[in-house]
């Protein structure tokens, strides 16, 4: 995402639509790709991204340039993902393990899908179903590196830990995605 | 530097590209000589990082952007086609402030009539009472062979019922 300008928040915090649109148009697309990675669900993520920019639109005011946008937006977008969660599993009252994960591996298409497009649905439901076995923690992290392409310092300036946090949660995440893949790369 | 901190290494600082030159050296070395490392540097970069790569990155649907903009401008009134309906959203629509001290007025004058009447229709009665009163007495007057109050000399309470 180009830099928005210090002149266009002014202008967003004090209600200046067209300013803030041009803050949603710079950055819809990696608060709705961060939370349809936390979620798992198009719809879910939606309605976490209207949430991230309303909260964004009334605490502009309270912005206070000590962090980049961007970075600020990854926060308040990974808050409310985690707290919206939080909320879901309470209602549903159990997580899905890996194993019970809907088995996404295969196509689910027509004959008429090109290659290319097999391809790619077999690697959005692998992506999916590794990071539906991550807990939020973990999660975060690896979104924010694997997809995001954020730098350590960036994350742990974006979620509010230290730089050895964040090293020590992309390994854990890691190292259980690895076990999870060989097991199910054996069972084959 | 032992496999478990060669395998903390690539899991993170490695496969990130983190790591300066003198340490991606000392890792290379090491998996020179360690074909178990090797084979994991192999595993995890294909089992845990290619994954990831060149996921497509959709963008969030229009609705989003209509659902924050509707949000955040208030609400328009609707047109009303009943020419009654008009009327009275006319009255209302007059300003404020007139609005308000139209209705305080209102309130008011309701508010006098209300803690009035009572006392009107008790000083009504007192009236009747007294006009009863009166005829009465002027019947005792004139059954008593009087015509004026002078004549009693003063004695109204004799007089009195």
């Amino acid at each position: 995402m180009p830099d928005i300008s210090r002149e266009t928040i002014r202008q967003a915090s004090q209600g200046d639509r067209a300013a803030f649109e041009e803050i949603y148009r710079h950055a819809s697309i990696f608060v709705y790709n961060v939370a349809l990675r936390m979620l798992g669900s198009a719809h879910d993520a939606e309605e976490v991204s209207q949430d991230v920019f309303l909260t964004a639109y009334h605490k502009l005011g309270g912005y206070r340039y000590e962090a980049s946008l961007k970075t600020w937006l990854y926060r308040i977008t990974v808050n409310r993902a985690i707290n919206f969660l939080k909320k879901r599993n309470r209602e549903r009252n159990r997580t899905v393990p890996y194993e019970e994960a809907p088995d996404m591996s295969q196509a689910q298409s027509g004959t008429d899908n090109t290659r290319d497009e097999i391809l790619k649905d077999r690697q959005e439901a692998l992506v999916e179903k590794m990071l539906s076995a991550l807990n939020p923690d973990m999660r975060s992290c690896i979104i924010l590196r694997n997809l995001e392409g954020l730098s350590y310092q960036e994350i742990a300036d974006s979620l509010k830990i230290n730089i050895n946090t964040v090293r020590s949660r992309l390994k854990r995440a890691r190292e259980k995605l690895m076990a999870l893949r060989r097991e199910v790369t054996n069972e084959l | 530097m032992n496999c478990k901190k060669i395998r903390g290494l690539i899991l993170t600082d490695y496969l990130d590209g983190r790591m300066d030159k003198t340490q991606k050296e000392t890792l290379n070395e090491h998996l020179k000589g360690c074909p178990a490392c090797r084979e994991f540097e192999a595993l995890s970069r294909k089992l845990v990082m290619e994954p990831f790569d060149k996921v497509p990155r959709p963008q969030p649907p229009a609705l989003v952007w209509q659902r924050i903009r509707e949000t955040l401008e208030p609400q328009k009134r609707k047109p009303v086609f009943n020419p009654l309906g008009e009327g009275i959203l006319r009255l209302f629509n007059l300003p404020k402030s007139v609005f308000a001290l139209s209705s305080v007025l209102t309130v008011f004058l309701i508010a006098v009539v209300l803690t009035r009447t009572p006392r009107f229709f008790k000083d009504l009665e007192n009236r009747h009472l007294a006009r009863t009163y009166l005829e009465e007495e002027i019947d005792i007057f004139s059954g008593n062979g009087l015509t004026t109050l002078e004549e009693t000399n003063g004695d109204f309470d004799n007089y009195l019922l």
